[in-house]
């Protein structure tokens, strides 16, 4: 080591010269630790950041485009009351949930509102039969297979995938649609599922897992009411209940349907809801 | 160490903040802007989804309709009986072959017009739905038929099935929103209706009949809890709605 060229201040420190300032004040050794702690902290943070700002809870949700009626599903659908399927009709029938043509709006703006300058574009529409150009709000990718039909008649309801619309003034995205989104509810779909038939109601009251309301006037039978009131397109049901509840119904329903056999394990049908045919067809 | 670098860091330490805080922001914000496709790879493919548009045709519409002129197989509705409501010469007074009455298809009658019906017929039928109601308060109504009176309750059922298929006066037509088996359904389910609010007293079970009779009229008990659907057509002038109106 002795060849090494000795520094000038060290040099100066030993011959008792003058004091020079060094390169490296001895705060930088400080300076150093510190960089790296940072380096590490930002590793983590730009991770994070990543995690959460590239997630398609992100980058998906709360997509409310424009549209050229201003259409209220909070007026229709939450006040007045009408049935989610008086317009969406197909969603029962097929996989695809239909927009209503104009026909659909003019059974009843023909009478109310007549002459709106809100319902302009419908009743232009009317006149030259050219559709109203609605801008699509849920939009998968085109080679995911999604089908309203398996879900809407199997009790799972409108609200699990998109929401209070009968809340939204303007229908926006209020879940992902990633493929992460639809596996969770494909692993563990109980808390999600609703009766769909009178005997699987009968099976829940006599587990004590709905409660038989009082007679009514009309003298429809109690269960008859509270499968109506179970209906998929009653966005609120269910909310009284509580989560273990929700889940406990669930099972009874998922062994009812055959998903899961008599030991409480998944049946073949179970299993093909996460296999990739059956969404990548 | 020198001041500047505890300055740095807190300068640096703020600026980091204002990433999360935008994608807080953008979480819990709604945009006009359509979602991010990171990897866009086959998402948007050159197909058409349904109710597209399509601008390669003149009305713009991807989804076809058959050309004029021409049916498509098990198309051609030439049944009268059961897509029209009609036996030769009149409307159909019977239930066509196709439909068998049963428990089911009143059930199913009653759930399809609780959704296509109720807005403006009302629950029971007699024209006081939703949509009346409002249509009234905004002051831009319109007649509705009350389904129990005597007129309604002399439609043979494919003239009721008619008037769903093609509308009548201020109806619209339903037959793009109703299939065919579900519109015999709802006729089931409104001659139900109009049975269950016209019977007889003395064809009620005897508790209701008991119940009805010792009850007070509606004016002196307005909480009612009494069957008021099952209101005997004879203690009421034809044609008028329960409550008066
Ligand atoms: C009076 C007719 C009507 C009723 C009733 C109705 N909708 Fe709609 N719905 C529309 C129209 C028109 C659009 C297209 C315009 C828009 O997106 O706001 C639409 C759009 C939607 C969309 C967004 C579709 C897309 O582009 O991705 C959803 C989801 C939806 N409706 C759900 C429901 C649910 C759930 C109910 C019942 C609670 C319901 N709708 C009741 C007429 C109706
Ligand atoms: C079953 C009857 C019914 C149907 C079907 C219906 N509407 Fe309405 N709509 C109403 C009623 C009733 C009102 C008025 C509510 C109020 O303001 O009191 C209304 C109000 C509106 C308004 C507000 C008008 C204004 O000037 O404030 C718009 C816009 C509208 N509807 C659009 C539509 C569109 C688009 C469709 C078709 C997808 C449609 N409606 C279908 C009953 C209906
Ligand atoms: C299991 C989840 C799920 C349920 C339950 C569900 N939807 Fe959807 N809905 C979707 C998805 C996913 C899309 C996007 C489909 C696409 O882009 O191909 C969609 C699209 C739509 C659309 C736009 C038209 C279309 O088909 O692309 C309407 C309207 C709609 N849904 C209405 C409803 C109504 C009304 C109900 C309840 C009766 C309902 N949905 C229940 C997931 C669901
Ligand atoms: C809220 C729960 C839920 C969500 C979210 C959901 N599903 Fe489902 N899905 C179900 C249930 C429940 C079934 C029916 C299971 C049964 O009874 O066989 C089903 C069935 C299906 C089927 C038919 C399977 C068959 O062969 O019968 C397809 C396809 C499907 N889902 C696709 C999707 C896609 C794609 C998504 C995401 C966009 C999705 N699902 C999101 C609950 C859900
Ligand atoms: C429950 C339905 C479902 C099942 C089962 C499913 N997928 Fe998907 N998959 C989706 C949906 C929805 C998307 C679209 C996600 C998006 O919009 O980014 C997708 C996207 C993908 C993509 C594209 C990812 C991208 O961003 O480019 C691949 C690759 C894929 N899936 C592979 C698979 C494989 C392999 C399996 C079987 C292990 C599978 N999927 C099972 C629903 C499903």
């Amino acid at each position: 080591m002795t060849d090494e060229p000795k520094l000038e201040s060290d040099a100066g420190n030993s011959e008792g010269i003058g004091v020079r300032e060094p390169i490296f004040p001895p705060w930088t050794d400080h300076l150093v630790k510190l960089l790296g702690l940072g380096g590490a902290f930002s590793g983590a943070y730009v991770a994070i950041l990543a995690i959460f700002g590239l997630s398609p809870y992100m980058i998906a949700i709360g997509y409310m485009p424009k549209q050229v009626v201003s259409y209220d599903h909070s007026l229709h659908a939450g006040e007045l009351g009408i049935d989610c399927r008086y317009c969406h009709t197909t969603v029962e029938y097929a996989a695809f949930a239909a927009i209503p043509p104009t026909q659909t709006c003019m059974n009843c703006h023909d009478k109310i509102f007549k002459t709106s300058p809100k319902l302009a574009p419908v009743r232009e529409s009317y006149a030259s039969g050219e559709a109203v150009e609605w801008t699509k709000v849920h939009d998968l990718p085109g080679y995911v297979y999604f089908n309203h039909s398996a879900h809407v008649t199997r009790g799972v309801s409108c609200v699990s995938c998109h929401g209070r619309v009968d809340r939204m003034e303007e229908v926006f995205q209020q879940e992902p649609l990633s493929m992460g989104w639809c596996l969770d509810c494909h692993r563990a779909p109980a808390k999600n599922l609703r009766p769909v038939r009178i005997s699987e109601v009968d099976a829940l009251v006599a587990q004590g897992l709905l409660e038989a309301p009082p007679p009514s006037k009309s003298g429809i039978p109690a269960n008859r009411r509270l499968l109506d009131d179970a209906r998929v397109t009653n966005l609120g049901w269910g909310q009284d209940l509580s989560k273990s509840d929700r889940e406990k119904i669930g099972q009874v329903l998922l062994a009812e349907r055959g998903l899961v056999d008599g030991g409480g394990n998944p049946t073949v049908r179970f299993d093909t809801l996460t296999s990739c045919s059956t969404c990548h067809r | 160490m020198p001041r500047w670098i505890y300055t740095a860091i807190i300068l640096v330490n703020l600026v980091m903040i204002i990433p999360p805080v935008l994608i807080y922001k953008a979480r819990s914000t709604k945009s006009r802007q359509p979602r991010i496709h990171l990897f866009p790879d086959m998402d948007n493919q050159k197909r058409f989804k349904e109710q597209q548009a399509n601008p390669l045709f003149a009305d713009g519409r991807a989804m076809r309709l058959p050309a004029a002129g021409t049916v498509a197989r098990g198309e051609l509705f030439s049944d009268d009986h059961y897509y029209r409501g009609r036996t030769s010469d009149a409307w159909a007074t019977a239930f066509p072959q196709q439909v068998t009455v049963n428990a089911d298809l009143v059930d199913r009658g009653r759930d399809r017009y609780g959704i296509f019906c109720t807005p403006c017929h009302g629950i029971s039928g007699h024209g006081d739905g939703m949509i009346k109601l409002r249509s009234e308060s905004l002051e831009q109504t319109w007649e509705i038929l009350d389904l129990n009176t005597q007129k309604a309750r002399d439609y043979p059922v494919g003239h009721i099935f008619n008037i769903m298929t093609n509308g009548i006066n201020t109806m619209p037509p339903y037959r793009s929103q109703i299939p065919v088996e579900d519109r015999w359904a709802i006729v089931a389910w409104v001659r139900a209706l109009q049975y269950s609010q016209a019977v007889e007293v003395s064809q009620l079970p005897p508790d209701v009949q008991g119940a009805l009779r010792a009850r007070k009229p509606r004016d002196e008990n307005p909480k009612d809890v009494m069957p008021t659907d099952v209101k005997p057509i004879d203690q009421q002038p034809k044609g008028t709605k329960p409550g008066g109106k």
